[in-house]
C-alpha cells in the first residue's frame, strides 16, 4: 500500500471541504448523512466541525445494503450494520457523506434509501476521493481530491479515530 | 458458511452461525417495517410461490408481505382452485409452476416430508411452512428472535413449552432451535399429550405446570391441536384448562422479566385465559410482526448472494 495524502494535507482538505459546505448551505440546518461504514466517520469529522462553529445540525447513517442492485448478482453480501436516520427528512437539506466515490452505484441506492424516509429539499453529496470510473450519471458536489485508478486498485481512507493515523492509501485489490 | 441456496425444511439444516445471522438481518428489516416506505428492492425481480394445502392466515400473509416488502414478485397457490381438482398430479403442478420460472417454494401441507417431496421435482429453493406435525421452522425462527430480542441471547434461557406437544409442529422445532442455542427447554403437558422419545429432543418432561414454570423465562403456551386429534387425550377441554390453562396467577411463579408466547391462533378459555393473553407480559401480537421480519430475513438470505464479510 502507497500513500498518496498526508496528514497534513489530510486536515486541510477537510477543513477546506467544510468551508465550502457551510457557504453553500447558508441558514439551513442540514441533515448530515454517514454512509456506511466509512462515510460516517466523515460525517463525523464534519460533524465536529459543526459543532465547534456552534452550528446546528442533525445527524444519521445508513446502510445500503438492501438497496443494493448487485445482491442478485450473487456478489458478497457486507454485514448489515443498520440504517439509523431518527429525524423527517421532509423539506430539509441533506448532506450525504462518502469517503470514496467509484462507480456511483453506491451513492444510487443511497439516494434510494433516503427517499424511503421523506422528500428532502435537496440532497449535497460530498467525497474525499474521487477514483473515477463512474457508472452513473452522479457527481460530487463538494469534493477533496481526485485520484483516476485503475480497476485493479483500491483506495483506503483512514481516520485516526478509528485506523490510528489520516491518510488516503492505494494498493490493489488483494491487499 | 452461507444460508445462500438451502432448503429449509427444519431448523436443522441451519448451523448456530446461520441463525443469529438470521436473527441480526431481521432485526435491520424489522427497522425497514417501521419506516414511512416499508419497502427494500432487495429482492427485485424474483419470484415467490407459496403453496398451502392446509388453511392458515398469519404464515402465509407473513411470507407474502415479507416477499413484498423485499420488492420481489408473489403467486399464491390454493390447491382447493387448481388442475390438481382435475386430477393434474402433483409433480405435473409443480412442473408446470417450475416452468413459469419460480425462485423459491413456500410449502404448507398436512404431510409430513411433503417440502422434501416438493424438492425432487424442482430446482427452485424450498421453504418449508409446516408440514403436518413434523416440523415448522419459521415459527421456531420467529420465537428465538422475540426471545433474543428480549434477553439479548438464548444460552441457558429457561423456556417451558406447555400444551399439546404431541401434535405440535412449532414445539418440536422450537425444541430444536432452542436446544441448538443452548437455551433450557421443557416440554409440559398431559401424559397423553406429550410425544414418545420427547426426551431424544434434550428437554426436560414435566406434567406440573406449577413445577415446570418456576423461574422460567419464556412460557409458550400451544394451540389445542383439536383438529389434528381422534379423541381421548383428556376428558374435557375445561378439565385440561383446570390443569393446563395459563393464567396470570401460574406466571407469578416465573422469573421477574418473564414473557408470554403463543404460536396462535389462540383459543382463549383453553390453554390461555384472556388476562394473561392480553396483559403486559405477552408478546402474542410483536411474534407476529417479528415473523414478518425474520421471514423477510429468511428470503433475503435464501435468495442473496454469498454471505461474506466483505463487499
Amino acid at each position: 500500500m502507497r500513500k498518496l495524502v498526508e496528514k497534513r494535507e489530510f486536515e486541510l482538505m477537510i477543513s477546506r471541504m467544510f468551508h465550502e459546505l457551510v457557504e453553500r448551505l447558508g441558514d439551513t440546518t442540514p441533515v448530515l448523512v454517514g454512509i456506511r461504514t466509512r462515510g460516517v466517520y466523515l460525517a463525523q469529522r464534519f460533524s465536529n466541525l459543526f459543532k465547534q462553529e456552534k452550528i446546528e445540525h442533525d445527524f444519521g447513517t445508513i446502510d445500503i445494503t438492501f438497496h443494493r442492485d448487485d445482491a442478485n448478482l450473487s456478489l458478497k453480501i457486507p454485514n448489515v450494520k443498520g440504517t439509523q436516520l431518527n429525524v423527517d427528512l421532509n423539506d430539509r437539506t441533506v448532506v450525504l457523506f462518502d469517503d470514496v466515490i467509484h462507480t456511483g452505484r453506491t451513492v444510487r441506492a443511497a439516494l434510494d434509501e433516503i427517499m424511503d424516509f421523506g422528500r428532502p429539499s435537496k440532497v449535497i453529496l460530498v467525497t474525499l476521493i474521487d477514483r473515477d470510473r463512474r457508472e452513473l450519471p452522479i457527481q460530487p458536489d463538494i469534493l477533496g481530491k481526485f485520484i483516476p485508478t485503475r480497476k485493479d486498485e483500491r483506495i483506503f481512507v483512514k481516520f485516526s479515530e478509528y485506523d490510528g493515523e489520516d491518510g488516503v492509501f492505494i494498493g490493489g485489490n488483494e491487499e | 458458511m452461507s444460508i445462500a441456496g438451502k432448503d429449509v425444511f427444519d431448523v436443522d439444516v441451519l448451523s448456530k452461525e446461520d441463525v443469529l445471522q438470521i436473527f441480526q438481518t431481521a432485526k435491520e428489516f424489522k427497522e425497514v417495517l417501521q419506516r414511512p416506505i416499508k419497502k427494500v428492492p432487495a429482492l427485485r425481480g424474483k419470484t415467490v410461490c407459496t403453496l398451502f394445502f392446509e388453511p392458515s392466515t398469519r404464515t402465509r400473509m407473513s411470507f407474502e408481505i415479507a416477499a413484498k416488502r423485499l420488492n420481489a414478485d408473489v403467486v399464491n397457490f390454493s390447491s382447493s382452485t387448481s388442475s390438481l381438482k382435475k386430477g393434474e398430479s402433483f409433480k405435473d403442478t409443480v412442473k408446470t409452476l417450475d416452468a413459469m420460472g419460480i425462485d423459491l417454494y413456500v410449502i404448507r401441507h398436512r404431510e409430513p416430508g411433503s417440502p422434501m417431496m416438493l424438492k425432487k421435482y424442482t430446482n427452485a429453493i424450498v421453504i418449508n411452512a409446516g408440514d403436518g406435525i413434523r416440523a415448522h421452522p419459521t415459527q421456531a425462527i420467529l420465537d428465538g428472535y422475540t426471545m433474543w430480542e428480549k434477553f439479548g441471547e438464548l444460552k441457558d434461557l429457561k423456556v417451558v413449552i406447555v400444551g399439546d406437544i404431541l401434535h405440535s409442529r412449532v414445539a418440536r422445532s422450537n425444541a430444536k432451535l432452542l436446544k441448538k442455542m443452548g437455551a433450557d427447554v421443557t416440554f409440559c403437558g398431559p401424559k397423553s399429550m406429550i410425544p414418545m422419545k420427547a426426551e431424544e429432543y434434550g428437554v426436560r418432561i414435566s406434567h406440573s405446570v406449577k413445577e415446570a414454570i418456576k423461574g422460567a423465562d419464556v412460557v409458550m403456551g400451544l394451540r389445542m391441536h383439536l383438529e389434528r386429534q381422534t379423541g381421548g387425550f383428556f376428558s374435557s377441554l375445561d378439565e385440561y384448562n383446570e390443569f393446563y390453562g395459563l393464567t396470570p396467577e401460574v406466571m407469578k411463579e416465573t422469573s421477574k422479566s418473564s414473557i408470554f408466547m403463543h404460536p396462535g391462533p389462540m383459543n382463549r378459555g383453553v390453554e390461555v385465559v384472556t388476562e394473561l393473553a392480553d396483559s403486559e407480559n405477552s408478546k402474542v401480537e410483536e411474534q407476529v410482526t417479528n415473523g414478518v421480519a425474520t421471514r423477510m430475513a429468511l428470503l433475503y438470505l435464501t435468495l442473496g448472494g454469498d454471505n461474506g464479510a466483505n463487499s
